[in-house]
């Protein structure tokens, strides 16, 4: 039988056989990444949600080796549907991107394996295997962030790097619990973290906090995502920046929630209800996200806007959870749920839009609008995601967020958070505007054609996804329920009817706010229509320019002028002109200097000296073999 | 059910007349402080019923045509989330299906729709204009947000109803008597949402040419100044709800938001325009210091 033991083999052998069955039929990869995302949703879907499943793997080692572990249980099927849904949608993204570029086997390969090993970290069931997968991800997802670069070299050397040392310090941790509880096996870590000292408790969750801050990109660790995100093959960036970057939530929540616990970790000291630990992060959340969205509005390239938005939407997330309240963890799981939808819709709307124009900056594009509605719509809907507007699901996860700091009385983060919050109006305005409004920057944009047809696999079913969320932002609640439930809480929303969501201190109604607007919106626009005079079509330069009349030449797209302002907001202005990668470079230049120094002294060409080493450690390994 | 459509039906109109009302007002009291007379009372409503009637506008597509209806939809919408009165069933929309966050937040989406028009359009002074506006929110909604957050700790609830229900029995169980610090620090937002002087910077007419209501004309602006109207009208009902105690009778109503909207005449007829990161930087300042000691105060207490 098929389940969360070995459904992580399909998009690995699918991945795999894709890559060498294509080099005789091409079109057998998106055949077979088709088939085997089909089949991963069918299974994913057919595991009951909140069931507990584990199986054993003990390969007839000694007894001292214990085995790989996988399981399912609320928290890792919450993950792994949204991992499976990302995954058959970028499938279809790439279907129609990938096909004629010259490293479309390769694509097929990592693509599928990057899905298979990220189904293989939320159901690993011990530490083992869950690092295996985790270091399986960073390195098939950092040859889908080199293959199409532009500065490969640089960007894959920071993603790498620090993913690699995010996770050997999730490394030394893990074998610090190793040492005390003597099991990978999560069910006998818990019960050994309860028992251990606190310092030693606070220093296995930094380094485990580390390894999945890194993954989260929040700051100061995030210096790698805006070139990864910006650099990564188009039609992959929606998965790495909505799906893998939730990767780090899981883990967050996995081991702060479900092996060490919150209440433990607020034992040994806690700020207003929260551990200390949590608070800490919590402020690092809500600072990355404040500076990020700072700097996602005067960003000139598309990706690179929402590289940034990502980094700062993913803050949130860490804010929510590290509160370590039921509702803050439920608000937590919600937004990374509405941030995938929202990434994944306009990640792969860009996606598109570069593969139409061929250009991705804002100063080169504009008035796409007539060319391509559906790409419109969709970047619309998405920006009221991001904005976190009703009616759509991004309100519903936001607010959730705000009433969870509300009801634990942090409101300083909310303060901060609201910041962030506000300022994103700014960058979902450029965002809609440099692309699709406007004046067009060159005359070849006014023959643009949509987005190919495979994109609206995508597009469509996120668009409705958003929207259903909306209405119904109740909808989800019961799933949020028992995957909070799974991390020792009670249920985090008491209501329990689809159309509302109420908690702590209010409520709304999804389903009437939508109607209202709906109704509305229908009556003026038939008044509108039916009893004026019918408008007069304008040419596109018939507009007021100061008793002059602008020309084709004129200049009038006004897509990278938006967030110049904010250099002269004092406070800002000073944010924006110093950038955390010139730390991380003085740190690079003093480690190459010592590296020099000690490269010649050490390896500095000789055979001689090299023979020398060789029988140092001959010599150091008879005296500790010979005790 | 008739009552409730008549309730529903009137929410709206309510709103308009009085919105429009209080701008030809405003045009006289600041006609007066400036030694002029100001234009007749009904002025501003004569001049949308004419814009309404002209047989002509111009159009750059369909977002051009839409802006100002989703405009004029997200601000009654938002309007009828917002009770009127404090008294009975009468005049609360559908207040009870939604709380202050909900409302915050659609007060911003008519602006947005706005702004997708605006673009359209092709004028870059009204694209300038959008821009300062949500650059000047950025500020302005910080001590908007503070108060509210104080708001919200002081009455335990987020429920727009509920918070007017603690402060009845009298003029010293107000919000802006119980929470001094918080209003004051809310009034300088407000202000800026109103639009008065030193904040009226996205349609500043001497830098970007009014700015986002540059290429709107007929119809298009009749809609625009309606919707203005309205929101003006929410704005200040919006505010006597949180820190007046609400208002019992359309009378008083009128009375507390007419005391209010002063405030704002008064404010704008003496101050010039700030730039938009001098806004911004003011209003991360002074207001946004007196909320925060409000907030402190109410977290010690």
């Amino acid at each position: 039988m098929i389940g969360p033991n070995n459904v992580v083999l399909i998009p690995i052998l699918a991945g795999i056989l894709a890559y060498f069955l294509g080099k005789i039929v091409k079109p057998a990869r998106e055949g077979l990444t088709l088939a085997s995302a089909l089949t991963v949703c069918y299974f994913v879907f057919k595991t009951p949600f909140d069931k507990v499943i584990f199986f054993n793997y003990n390969f007839n080692l000694p007894a001292y080796f214990e085995g790989l572990k996988f399981g399912t249980n609320a928290l890792s099927a919450f993950f792994a549907i949204l991992i499976v849904f990302s995954y058959l949608f970028i499938a279809f993204t790439a279907f129609a991107l990938v096909k004629d570029k010259d490293y479309h086997g390769t694509f097929y390969l990592f693509f599928n394996i990057v899905a298979g090993s990220l189904l293989g970290i939320v159901y690993a069931r011990d530490l083992i295997s869950f690092f295996i997968f985790w270091e399986m991800m960073t390195w098939s997802s950092y040859f889908l962030v080199i293959m199409n670069g532009k500065n490969p070299r640089k960007t894959g050397l920071t993603y790498i790097v620090f993913n690699v040392a995010g996770a050997y310090f999730m490394l030394v941790a893990m074998l610090m619990v190793y040492a005390s509880a003597g099991s990978f096996h999560f069910d006998k870590i818990g019960t050994a973290l309860a028992l251990m000292p606190d310092s030693k408790v606070i220093l296995i969750s930094i380094f485990f906090a580390i390894g999945f801050l890194v993954k989260m990109a929040t700051m100061p660790l995030h210096v790698w995502a805006p070139d990864a995100y910006t650099e990564s093959e188009n039609s992959f960036t929606g998965f790495f920046s909505g799906t893998l970057s939730k990767m780090g939530v899981y883990g967050f929540l996995l081991f702060f929630g479900a092996l060490i616990g919150f209440a433990n970790l607020k034992g040994i000291s806690s700020i207003k209800g929260t551990s200390t630990l949590g608070y800490a992060i919590a402020w690092l959340g809500v600072i990355t996200s404040v500076f990020a969205t700072f700097r996602a509005i005067v960003q000139d390239e598309v990706k690179k806007l929402l590289a940034y938005s990502s980094v700062a939407q993913v803050g949130y997330i860490v804010t929510a959870m590290s509160i370590g309240t039921a509702l803050g963890v439920a608000g937590g799981l919600y937004h990374a749920v509405m941030h995938t939808i929202m990434k994944l819709l306009l990640f792969i709307t860009v996606a598109g839009v570069i593969y139409r124009t061929g250009k991705d900056k804002f100063s080169e594009l504009g008035a796409l609008i007539t060319r391509m509605p559906l790409s419109f719509l969709a970047v619309l809907f998405g920006i009221i995601g991001l904005a976190g507007m009703p009616p759509f699901g991004g309100f519903a996860s936001k607010w959730v967020i705000y009433m969870s700091l509300l009801k634990s009385q942090h409101y300083f983060l909310l303060i901060a958070m609201i910041v962030s919050s506000t300022t994103a109006f700014l960058y979902c305005y450029k965002l809609i505007y440099g692309i699709f409004l406007g004046h067009p920057s060159s005359p070849e944009l006014l023959e643009a054609k949509e987005v190919p047809v495979f994109l609206w696999f995508a597009q469509v079913p996120l668009m409705l996804a958003l929207a259903i969320f909306g209405v119904f932002p109740g909808l989800i609640v019961p799933y949020i329920n028992k995957a909070v439930a799974s991390l020792g809480f009670k249920a985090a929303f008491t209501s329990t009817t689809p159309y509302t969501l109420s908690a702590a201190l209010g409520g709304f109604n999804g389903f009437v706010v939508i109607n209202v607007l709906g109704v509305i919106f229908v009556i003026v626009l038939i008044w509108y229509t039916l009893f004026f005079p019918k408008s007069k079509k304008l040419h596109r330069l018939d507009i007021y320019w100061a008793a002059e009349t602008p020309t084709e030449e004129t200049p009038l797209h006004y897509g990278y002028g938006i967030g110049v302002e904010l250099h002269r907001i004092p406070w800002v202005g000073a944010s924006l002109s110093r950038h955390i990668t010139n730390f991380y470079n003085k740190v690079a230049e003093q480690v190459n200097g010592i590296a020099s120094v000690v490269k010649d002294i050490v390896f500095n060409g000789d055979g001689q000296i090299y023979m020398l080493y060789s029988v140092l450690t001959l010599v150091v390994i008879i005296m500790f073999l010979g005790r | 059910m008739g009552m409730k459509i008549l309730n529903i039906v009137a929410y709206p109109f309510i709103a308009f007349i009085v919105g429009m009302l209080y701008m030809g007002i405003a045009r006289n009291i600041i006609g007066r402080i400036h030694r002029r007379w100001g234009p007749p009372v009904f002025q501003n409503l004569i001049d949308v019923f004419k814009l309404y009637r002209k047989r002509e506008a111009g159009s750059h597509g369909v977002m051009f045509h839409l802006g100002p209806i989703i405009m004029v939809t997200g601000i009654v919408s938002c309007l009828y989330f917002v009770p009127l009165l404090n008294n009975g069933v009468w005049l609360k929309g559908f207040s009870f299906e939604g709380d202050l966050i909900l409302v915050t937040y659609l007060m911003v989406l008519g602006s947005l729709g706005m702004a997708l028009g605006v673009g359209q359009g092709g004028v870059p002074f009204g694209v300038m204009g959008v821009t300062r506006g949500l650059t000047r929110l950025i500020g302005l909604e910080i001590p908007y947000f503070i108060a509210i957050i104080v708001l919200m700790a002081h009455y335990n609830t987020a429920s727009i109803n509920k918070i007017m229900e603690l402060q009845a029995g009298g003029i010293t169980h107000w919000g802006m008597f119980k929470l001094p610090l918080a209003f004051i620090a809310s009034l300088f937002s407000f202000w800026g949402m109103m639009g008065a002087s030193p904040f009226d910077i996205p349609g500043a007419p001497q830098e970007v040419a009014s700015g986002p209501a540059t290429e709107f004309g007929g119809k298009y602006l009749a809609l625009m100044m309606t919707s203005r109207g309205i929101f003006g009208f929410l704005k200040l009902t919006l505010w006597v709800d949180l820190f007046m105690g609400g208002a019992a009778t359309i009378l008083i109503l009128i009375g507390k938001t007419f005391l209010l909207f002063l405030t704002v005449l008064f404010v704008s007829a003496v101050y010039s325009r700030f730039k938009v990161e001098q806004a911004v930087d003011f209003m991360w300042r002074y207001p946004t210091l007196i909320g925060l000691i409000a907030l402190v105060i109410e977290m010690v207490r």
